[in-house]
């Protein structure tokens, strides 16, 4: 490390991506800065999963009074619950805006670890059907890379993190390097080889592929089945950066982790054309550090990625931080999802589950894979599963008394099958975030004002998700087949994408094929801002592929003194 | 019950005759109620380890926000919904105290006043067919009333009373079978379970 500088490399963002950042930085010799906005996490003491329903007051409910005042958005999220409403962060500190006629969820974690404690965990590459999906539609721009770029990296995350999954050799869902699959229940086991046969192979059904361990793995413990590992995970059976790269970087010696540190704003040295550092406000003191760097990795999700940019303006920037393009802040994305179907399965009465699965189903995508829908561009895949009603499905029926309360003691009710679809959202530049500066954090920086509407393409998906999940319901031979409709508002989904995207030339994007800013050489971004479209998938471990591919680039930069 | 079914306010009629939220001493409520006679109702032996729990908790419960007549209606609707046999009733697990915090505490205001306003209309709908507000009633004129609301379970465009009774089994069923000593007793819920199978095969005796 030169006098010069503080820390060879600083990232932004501990959670998904900057614990990715900070192991890959790490493990090549550079001393790292790991900036996190919120406070340390103690998984001895934070990690609630296995609390009771009757340890809390309202047996997992929720206590509103608190939860209505400093989390009216958050709490919104399944997640934020009675329990797990601490990974989750004050909306009155933590303020942002957005039009009244576009509501827009941010749903956000500020601690140690970040959204990967909270996340869904599914995992699924991405394909040459969608990165090249906005060149041949003309939607959004080009992506500079295509999937033989990223495979050997979504490979080398895959090993790491441990994820379980099927193969099935589907060109549209590309194969990982899996650990064993969990079961799936006779139902959809059943259902799955019903819907190949109705569909002629053209519609899979296959078990989740989950980062959640199903085996011993890396020094960490397979799954005990115990159900909400949203609530955090003390065996370390679900990959989060608290419990595997955060500890892989700080066991190289070169990781400073500084909690409590909110980044304000990436000094742009404009004799140089390079960031200099991180202006850092200290969360509890309120004391500004400055804190510098030969690399500078943000990775501290897309949309506070896109603000600090956007909050970062020079006299040579006056519009944002590495934004000669125009196009920072636009092009946001997010997946709409929740529309499906449901029924019930009959002849398989004798049989139940043992243990909480903490995963599903996936139906691949299957529109507009090999053949055009009228309706609609680009497609869905859809999440659901199987299960049997216990004692909650006694509210719904009628019966009281002795014998009706043996029935839900010792009885279950009929099998059900649903999914819901998660469908790919078209990039627009309209969809979009900026600053209002009339809304500052509690920290006196300037809020994101966003402005993100779902428009016809998404609606025709949403409406042929029920469609099709009805059609493969009857196909399994399900019974009483109900639409579920769902309109959840942009941001739901909590898979906000773009804002800073990749492009295959300066002019249309905010950085290179390696997640590098076109303007600024040392300064890359490689959280969910850096997508150029959303596909249909689950984004994260494409962020996280991306982003050990951006840090292996950029060491070989800085080896060759390039950066 | 999740608090996003928050419900337009009910007939103004019905909230003009909801009591105003009243902030009890817990024991002096159990006192009342007891000696209100209660114990002559549908779960005379259960009301004393109801009330026990309730008071249990002691001065550091929240206050109560059910009137007398809301908690008596409520305990009588429990009972007859989870009654005691050879496992425990609604009552005997608790299931009381932890609506009242419910309704107290998690309830949004608008829900709150709706689901008391319902219980009222629980009271219209005894008068109108049993000829008696609903805890004035005797055990199987009250029987007959629960019935006459239980059959619309899960059927939509129901009464007001149809309603707030449903609501309220939802409330009792969620309450007793979170609670503990039905979580660990009855149900005997494994909290690890290290395994997923997800094809189980039942015992003949016991499927469905």
């Amino acid at each position: 490390m030169k006098g010069q500088y503080d820390f060879d490399a600083i990232v932004v963002g501990s959670g998904m991506t900057g614990g990715w950042a900070a192991k890959e930085l790490t493990a090549a010799g550079l001393k790292t800065l790991v900036l996190e906005a919120g406070g340390p996490i103690d998984p001895a003491k934070d990690f609630v999963e296995h609390v009771q329903p009757y340890e809390i007051p309202f047996r997992g409910w929720g206590d509103r009074t608190p939860l209505r005042r400093e989390r009216p958005i958050q709490s919104d999220c399944y997640a934020s619950d009675e329990l797990g409403h601490k990974f989750f962060v004050n909306d009155l500190e933590n303020p942002y805006t957005h039009p009244v006629e576009a509501p827009f969820s941010w749903f956000r974690g500020r601690q140690v670890g970040g959204r990967s404690i909270t996340w869904g965990r599914q995992v699924y590459r991405w394909s040459d059907l969608d990165f090249e999906a906005n060149a041949k539609d003309g939607h959004g721009t080009d992506w500079p890379i295509r999937y033989r770029d990223i495979a050997p990296w979504y490979s080398h995350v895959e090993r790491f993190i441990g994820v379980s999954g099927a193969p099935e050799g589907l060109a549209q869902l590309p194969d990982g390097e899996f650990l064993a699959p969990m079961q799936m229940t006779g139902v959809e086991r059943a259902a799955r080889q019903r819907i190949l046969k109705a569909f002629h192979g053209e519609r899979v059904m296959t078990i989740g592929r989950v980062a959640i361990l199903t085996e011993n793995h890396n020094g960490r413990a397979a799954c005990h089945y115990c159900g909400p590992c949203e609530r955090g995970c003390i065996t370390r059976s679900y990959f989060n950066s608290i419990g595997s790269t955060l500890p892989a970087a700080s066991a190289t010696g070169n990781l400073t982790l500084r909690p409590n540190s909110v980044a304000a704003e990436l000094i742009y040295d404009a004799k140089r054309g390079r960031i200099r550092g991180v202006r850092v406000i200290d969360a509890n003191t309120l004391r500004d550090t400055e804190y510098k760097a030969r690399v500078v990795f943000l990775c501290a999700s897309a949309i506070e990625s896109v603000r600090l940019l956007l909050n970062s303006k020079s006299a040579h920037f006056p519009d944002g931080l590495a934004n000669s393009s125009g196009t920072l802040g636009r092009y946001v994305m997010d997946h709409h999802y929740g529309s499906g179907a449901s029924g019930s399965m009959s002849g398989f009465e004798d049989r139940r589950t043992f243990g909480r699965r903490p995963n599903g189903i996936y139906i691949a995508r299957f529109r507009n894979v090999s053949t055009q829908h009228p309706d609609f561009l680009r497609g869905y895949g859809m999440q659901g599963g199987s299960s049997r009603k216990d004692w909650h499905r006694g509210a719904a029926m009628p019966g009281y008394g002795a014998e009706f309360k043996k029935s839900l003691i010792s009885e279950l009710g009929p099998w059900s099958l649903s999914a819901a679809g998660w469908g790919e959202t078209l990039p627009h530049a309209d969809n979009r975030v900026s600053i209002d500066r009339q809304v500052k954090d509690r920290w006196g920086l300037p809020a994101a004002r966003i402005d993100v509407r779902w428009r016809d393409n998404e609606r025709a998906m949403q409406r042929d998700m029920m469609t099709g999940m009805a059609e493969m319901l009857e196909a399994a031979g399900c019974t009483d087949i109900t639409l579920a409709p769902k309109d959840n508002p942009p941001g739901h989904c909590i898979h906000e994408m773009g804002g800073a995207r990749m492009s295959v030339t300066q002019d249309l994007g905010v950085l290179n094929a390696w997640n590098q800013a076109w303007d600024v050489h040392n300064l890359f971004v490689t959280d969910g801002a850096c997508m150029a479209s959303t596909a249909c998938q689950n984004p994260s471990i494409t962020y996280m592929a991306l982003t050990a591919r951006a840090c292996d680039y950029a060491v070989g930069q800085m080896r060759r003194n390039e950066l | 019950v999740p608090d996003s079914a928050t419900r337009a306010p009910t007939r103004s009629s019905e909230l003009l005759k909801m009591p105003s939220p009243v902030k009890l001493d817990r024991r002096a409520l159990i006192h009342n109620i007891v000696q209100g006679g209660l114990a002559l109702s549908l779960m005379p032996g259960f009301a004393e380890a109801a009330w026990n729990a309730i008071a249990a908790e002691g001065a550091a419960a929240p206050p109560c926000i059910l009137s007398a007549a809301q908690t008596r209606m409520i305990a009588i609707i429990a009972d007859a919904i989870l009654p005691r046999s050879d496992t425990p009733g609604a009552t005997d697990v608790g299931v009381l105290p932890w609506i009242d915090l419910v309704v107290a505490e998690y309830f949004s205001d608008v829900r709150r006043a709706a689901f008391q306003a319902d219980l009222t209309a629980i009271d219209d709908f005894a008068l109108s067919t049993s000829g008696a507000p609903f805890t004035e009633l005797q055990g199987e004129a009250q029987l007959a009333v629960i019935a006459g609301l239980d059959a619309a379970c899960g059927a939509k465009d129901l009464s007001f009373a149809q309603r707030g009774y449903g609501e309220l089994k939802e409330l009792v069923i969620y309450g007793y079978f979170t609670s503990k000593p039905v979580q660990q007793d009855i149900l005997q819920v494994v909290v690890v379970p290290g395994r997923f199978d997800g094809n189980v095969l039942i015992a003949p005796s016991s499927a469905t």
